[in-house]
C-alpha cells in the first residue's frame, strides 16, 4: 500500500496552480465570514482531488500496467478508500484550521460559530460521499464513472425533492418529531453508524467489482 | 517457470485456444501478426484478464480460470513490459524509482539509478515529455531492477533505434546470466530481436499455437525453396509444410533445408527467419 499511496501523492503534488487557488479561497471565504463554508469547501475539494488520482491511474490505459505491479487488487481498494475518506477528512480539518487562525488573525469570534458542527457534518458527509463514489468509480472506471455519480447524485436530490414535496404532511410532521426529540449526541451517533455502515457495504462492493474488473 | 494449459478466452467472433510453456532458464519468444493473440495471452498470465477456461500455473501455483489471485510475493516474482501501458505519464523516473522501491521487496536503487544514466532517461524530466523510445526504456529498467525470476515482455524493444534495441537485448542477456532459474516471456514483430535472443519459439495466429520449434534449429535446418511449378511436381515433398503460390511457381518452407540443398541443387534454397515463418504461417496453405 506504502507504493500505491506514494504513486498518488507524488502524482497530487503536480496540481500546484491547483493549490494555489484552494489557498486564496480558504484564506478568502474566512475574510468574508463564511467561516462554516471554508470547512465545508475545503473538504469537497479533499475528497475531489483526491478521488481524481483514479483519472491518473486510467489515463492512457495506465490502469493495464499499474495492475501488473506488485500489489492485491484489494489493496488498490484499501489504499483509495484511505485516500479519498482522508482527503476529505484532512481538508475539513484544514478549513477548521484555517478559520480558528483567521478568527484570531481578524479578531472575528463569529468565524468560531458552528465550527464543531460543519466539522462533524463535513466529516460524515465526505465519508457518506466517498462510500458512494468509490464503488461507481471501481465499477466503471473514472470516466463513466463520473457520470454514473452525477446520475447517483440526481437520483438521490430527486429521491429527497420527491419525499419533501409528496410524502403527506402528517408524514414529515412525525419525522420531524421523532427527530426533535432525541438529543444532539444521539442524533450524532445514529449518523455516525450510518456512515460506518455505508463504508462497509462500499467496500464489499469496491472488493467485489475490483475483483471482476479486466484491464 | 509458467506452464499454460488450454487457456481459452472469447470476445466476439475471437477465440483464444493456447498451451505453452516457459521451462526455467529459457527465453520463449511469441509471434504472430496484430490480433493473433500475443497481449490477450500475456494480459491471461497477468491476470489483468479472466480466462473463461484453461490453468496457468506459474512456479507451481495455479493461477488460471478456477485458481487463486497472484500473491504480492508472486508478483514481485515478475518483471513487467506492456506494449500500450506503462507509469503515468506525470510521473517522473525519479518517482517511478521511489514508487518501485515502496512496492518490490528487492528493488535496487542504485542499479535503476545507473540503467537510467546507461540508457540516458533524463531522472527529473516528467515521462508524458519523454519520445516512445524513451518511454520503452524506461519500462524495461524498472523490469530488471527489482531481481525478478520472470520477465513477461509485450514488444519491449518497440520504438527503439537498432543501437539501443542492441543494448537492451545485452541487458536481457546479461539478467539471464546473472542467474539460472530466470526466464523470459517475450513477443516482438521485431524477428531479428527474437532470432538473436530467444531459445525456443511460439506463433500464435487467431488465437491457437500454430508453430513451436526451437530458434536454433528453425534458423538452421528451416529453409524457403523458391521452384517452379515443375521443380515443385518433381520433388520430395515429404519436408515441406508450407507453400504459397507466387507467379513463378511456389515458395515453400522447409523443415530440412540440407536434404534438398544435397538433392535438389539446382533448386534456389535461403534461409528461413522468423519474418519468412510468419509470412508462410499466415498466407501459406498446408501441404498435406
Amino acid at each position: 500500500m506504502k507504493g500505491l499511496l506514494l504513486k498518488d501523492m507524488l502524482l497530487l503534488k503536480n496540481n500546484k496552480k491547483l493549490y494555489a487557488i484552494l489557498v486564496f479561497f480558504a484564506v478568502m471565504y474566512p475574510m468574508m465570514g463564511m467561516g462554516s463554508f471554508t470547512i465545508t469547501f475545503l473538504g469537497m475539494m479533499g475528497l475531489i482531488i483526491s478521488i481524481s488520482t483514479m483519472n491518473y491511474d486510467e489515463f492512457d490505459n495506465g490502469n493495464s500496467f499499474l495492475f501488473s505491479l506488485a500489489f492485491k487488487r484489494s489493496t488498490y481498494v484499501a489504499e483509495k478508500y484511505i485516500l479519498c475518506v482522508g482527503g476529505g477528512i484532512l481538508g475539513a480539518l484544514l478549513g477548521t484550521l484555517v478559520c480558528f487562525v483567521a478568527s484570531k488573525v481578524t479578531g472575528n469570534p463569529a468565524l468560531l460559530e458552528g465550527m464543531a458542527e460543519s466539522l462533524c457534518v463535513a466529516v460524515l458527509l465526505y465519508s457518506l460521499s466517498s462510500s458512494v463514489m468509490l464503488p461507481i468509480f471501481i465499477r466503471f472506471g473514472a470516466e463513466r464513472g463520473r457520470l454514473a455519480s452525477y446520475l447517483t447524485l440526481a437520483a438521490f436530490f430527486l429521491l429527497g425533492f420527491g419525499v419533501m414535496n409528496f410524502l403527506p404532511d402528517t408524514g414529515k410532521d412525525v419525522f420531524v418529531s421523532g427527530l426533535q426529540n432525541i438529543p444532539i449526541a444521539g442524533i450524532l451517533v445514529r449518523l455516525v453508524l450510518l456512515v460506518v455502515l455505508a463504508i462497509f457495504v462500499s467496500v464489499s462492493l469496491s472488493l467485489r467489482f475490483i475483483r471482476k474488473r479486466e484491464f | 517457470m509458467l506452464k499454460i494449459n488450454g487457456l481459452k478466452k472469447s470476445y466476439g467472433d475471437f477465440h483464444l485456444d493456447v498451451s505453452m510453456e516457459v521451462p526455467a532458464g529459457m527465453v520463449v519468444g511469441l509471434v504472430g501478426s496484430n490480433g493473433a493473440g500475443k497481449s490477450t495471452t500475456i494480459k491471461s498470465v497477468l491476470q489483468l484478464i479472466r480466462p473463461d477456461a484453461g490453468s496457468i500455473l506459474f512456479c507451481g501455483n495455479e493461477c488460471g480460470a478456477g485458481g487463486s489471485l497472484l500473491t504480492k510475493s508472486e508478483k514481485e516474482m515478475m518483471g513487467v513490459v506492456l506494449s500500450d501501458s506503462g507509469f503515468s505519464a506525470y510521473l517522473t523516473p525519479s518517482d517511478v524509482k521511489s514508487i518501485c522501491a515502496a512496492m518490490y521487496s528487492k528493488f535496487d536503487k542504485n542499479k535503476f539509478t545507473a540503467l537510467c544514466r546507461d540508457l540516458e532517461i533524463p531522472e527529473r524530466k516528467q515521462i508524458r515529455t519523454f519520445s516512445t523510445g524513451m518511454k520503452a526504456k524506461l519500462k524495461v529498467a524498472a523490469a530488471l531492477c527489482h531481481d525478478a525470476r520472470f520477465l513477461i515482455m509485450d514488444e519491449p524493444t518497440s520504438g527503439l533505434d537498432v543501437i539501443v534495441r542492441d543494448h537492451v537485448l545485452d541487458l536481457l542477456r546479461a539478467y539471464m546470466e546473472e542467474k539460472e532459474d530466470r526466464s523470459i516471456l517475450i513477443s516482438s514483430h521485431i524477428s531479428s530481436d527474437l532470432e538473436s535472443i530467444c531459445d525456443t519459439l511460439y506463433m500464435i495466429k487467431k488465437g491457437r499455437i500454430v508453430f513451436h520449434e526451437d530458434t536454433d534449429i528453425l534458423l538452421s535446418r528451416y529453409g524457403i525453396l523458391k521452384c517452379s511449378e515443375d521443380q515443385y511436381n518433381e520433388i520430395d515433398r515429404q519436408y515441406i509444410c508450407r507453400r504459397i503460390k507466387e507467379s513463378f511457381g511456389y515458395t515453400c518452407l522447409t523443415t530440412e533445408k540440407h536434404f534438398y540443398m544435397e538433392n535438389y541443387p539446382k533448386l534456389v534454397i535461403e534461409n528461413s527467419g522468423i519474418d519468412d515463418l510468419i509470412l508462410l504461417m499466415e498466407k501459406g496453405e498446408n501441404v498435406s
